[in-house]
């Protein structure tokens, strides 16, 4: 009860952030010719999701202050901070010192943290034709004196779950979309993050014709002899923390040798998404060169 | 080039640095310099590109974010490609080598943060099949994992696990070498964190100084096997990693395995985390379901297992939980929560999986 009445204060002290939306992506792009920018018609979107802090079960806690501070909007208590980047992604993070961090765990294990986070985000207006799957994520510990005892500690001991929900437009993966929360025992949320922007409908269409061009034996054949090994239809979108326009498209993806994950339209050519670029997240070209010759 | 500024001077409401007091104790000094090591160009071992990385695109987002005005953190240096010498990461203390220099380069007095993203290997998972431990034998194990129909585990042994540079100022063959493998003592390469707060204790001297050491690479650290890493620990109060879970045999009876993934967004968004609330427990912005939803992959893209790892030593049995458990970004930049000894250790690790049901 005390959660929410701090939360109803927190929102009526910072009705701004409480009450506007934050910058809605307007993107665009179409399968096998890579990512487009080009702004869709508002109407022409699939449904996404902005977690917002009236209906999360974070708490910021007493004294909640507004600030724009490197890239997102905060609200700011003494237990914790609710951030919302231009994107639309949402990160709540508690304090180090946070009551929630004393208390413990949900109780029933990864099955009752998976249902809860379900229906909490479900309740918040997370989209349920959009959920895939919810996985429990264990968090676990070792720790004992150093040397021979510790390299015989017997197993690890569970501390926590996080539960992540996975998306799907149509049956279609979204592979950068993600709601995830850590909840305790009262089921509050220690952390969360949550981004799930709209999709163009002309991307999941696209996405719908690439999967049915690879249920033709010949077009999936000549695909798969183009590409170095199976992999499977994804769509793809720029993420949470960039500051570009958002970029949407449907991809062919294959994991390759030495931690490479390659994306393909459905002709087995190369797309390279924007945010992979090499000078996508500041020009490398920049920076003082290292001054020793030898070392 | 390594800057320091008081806390007076950046700012900080209030509130928080009573928190932080309150949390922490009084601070002597504060260590708020960046290093960044990253390495894309691997042209010097394949000139054909094949082994290039996105690492340097990561290192961008992680060092354009946490360099911007305002932030905890000033630049160190950041160094990319060729100019990453497998030198930088070695203890001329521990080697004996006086071309090593890691005091100078990855682990340099007044440091926060140190990260270096490199290439590693996976040549410990065999091609032994297993349903548990005693499946192995001594010195391997077999992994936790979910498998699909007709699938097998494969077991991991305990190796040496290594960092690959691409320079040409090589001193090591732009190998870096760490761990342990059967019945070796832990090789003592690595020290971390020394320090006058820290002491001595390590062996390692007193030109040390990064707080929190970062290392990417591939099958970096294996659960089983993370306690070979104490020589790391002189002083530092955190080593964060990727731990990539998975070794198996799919249905056509390829051994395969998980692997840390090229992930272009992996700095842009450790950084997020970090300057969303600088007053959360470190570990957080490591352990997150983002970071390791992301940070894994694997050829059939159905294995993609792993954990992020962060590990900590300590004096006591407090300070080391402390260390991976409460300590936020904002503690790991005081000098005073430096490690003291190395009689306890520990490890916390984050799976993109149910690894308490399935194990790791």
């Amino acid at each position: 009860m005390r959660s929410s009445i701090v939360l109803s204060i927190a929102c009526a002290l910072v009705a701004t952030a409480c009450s506007s939306a934050p910058q809605e992506p307007s993107p665009s792009g179409s399968a096998g010719t890579g990512p487009s920018t080009s702004p869709a018609a508002p109407a022409d979107v699939r449904a996404g999701f902005v977690h917002a802090v009236e209906r999360s079960r974070f708490r910021v806690g007493d004294n909640p202050a507004e600030r724009l501070e490197f890239g997102s909007r905060k609200i700011v208590g003494d237990e914790g901070v609710f951030a919302t980047r231009p994107t639309g992604l949402v990160l709540a993070i508690s304090n180090a010192d946070a009551p929630t961090r004393a208390r413990p765990p949900l109780p029933g294990g990864a099955e009752a943290h998976d249902a809860l986070v379900r229906s909490y985000f479900l309740g918040a207006g997370l989209p349920a034709d959009q959920m895939r799957d919810v996985s429990p994520y264990a968090v676990v510990s070792k720790v004992g004196r150093s040397g021979p005892d510790f390299a015989t500690l017997a197993g690890s001991k569970l501390e926590y779950y996080f539960s992540t929900v996975s998306r799907q437009i149509d049956g279609i993966p979204v592979s950068d979309s993600f709601a995830w929360a850590r909840l305790d025992a009262d089921g509050n949320a220690v952390l969360e993050s949550v981004y799930w922007p709209e999709i163009p409908a002309q991307v999941v269409r696209d996405a719908l014709a690439f999967e049915a061009r690879l249920e033709d034996a010949p077009t999936r054949a000549a695909l798969l002899a183009r590409v170095p090994r199976e992999g499977k239809l994804v769509i793809h979108h720029t993420p949470g923390e960039w500051d570009g326009a958002f970029e949407a498209t449907a991809t062919y993806d294959v994991g390759e040798e030495r931690g490479k994950v390659s994306h393909f339209d459905v002709e087995g050519r190369r797309i390279e998404l924007s945010h992979e670029r090499e000078n996508a997240w500041g020009d490398l070209s920049k920076g003082p060169p290292r001054l020793e010759a030898t070392p | 080039m390594t800057r320091t500024r008081s806390l007076a001077r950046k700012g900080l409401p209030s509130l928080l640095a009573v928190c932080a007091m309150a949390t922490y104790g009084a601070t002597a000094s504060a260590a708020n310099g960046l290093s960044l090591e990253t390495v894309s160009d691997y042209t010097l071992w394949y000139p054909d590109g094949s082994a290039n990385t996105d690492l340097d695109t990561e290192g961008a987002g992680f060092w354009n974010a946490m360099t911007a005005p305002g932030t905890l953190w000033t630049p160190t240096h950041w160094y990319k490609d060729n100019s990453v010498y497998d030198t930088d990461l070695y203890d001329p203390d521990r080697t004996g080598f006086s071309g090593d220099n890691d005091s100078g380069n990855f682990d340099p007095a007044n440091t926060g943060i140190s990260m270096v993203m490199a290439h590693g290997e996976c040549g410990d998972v065999t091609t032994v099949n297993c349903a548990s431990d005693a499946d192995c034998g001594l010195g391997s194990y077999c992994p936790g994992e979910p498998l699909l129909a007709g699938e097998s585990k494969t077991c991991i042994a305990e190796s040496y696990r290594r960092i690959f540079t691409s320079s040409t100022h090589s001193q090591h063959n732009n190998q870096v070498w760490y761990g342990s493998q059967l019945f070796q003592s832990p090789l003592r390469n690595l020290a971390f964190g020394e320090d006058a707060s820290s002491g001595s204790f390590g062996g390692a001297g007193l030109n040390g100084g990064t707080n929190v050491a970062i290392i990417v690479n591939s099958c970096g650290a294996r659960s089983r096997y993370v306690g070979d890493f104490l020589p790391m620990f002189a002083g530092v109060h955190t080593v964060m990693m990727t731990m990539p879970t998975a070794a198996y045999r799919d249905k056509s009876g390829t051994v395969a395995f998980s692997d840390t993934r090229q992930w272009s967004a992996r700095g842009s968004t450790f950084a997020n985390f970090i300057l969303t609330n600088t007053n959360a427990p470190a570990t957080d912005a490591w352990f997150n379901p983002t970071m390791s939803s992301n940070g894994f992959m694997s050829t059939d893209g159905e294995h993609a297992f792993g954990a992020q790892i962060a590990l900590a030593s300590d004096s006591t049995w407090a300070a080391t939980t402390s260390h991976l458990f409460n300590e936020s970004w904002l503690g790991t930049t005081f000098e005073s929560n430096d490690a003291k000894g190395n009689g306890y250790f520990g490890a916390w690790f984050a799976c993109n999986y149910d690894c308490a049901t399935y194990g790791d």
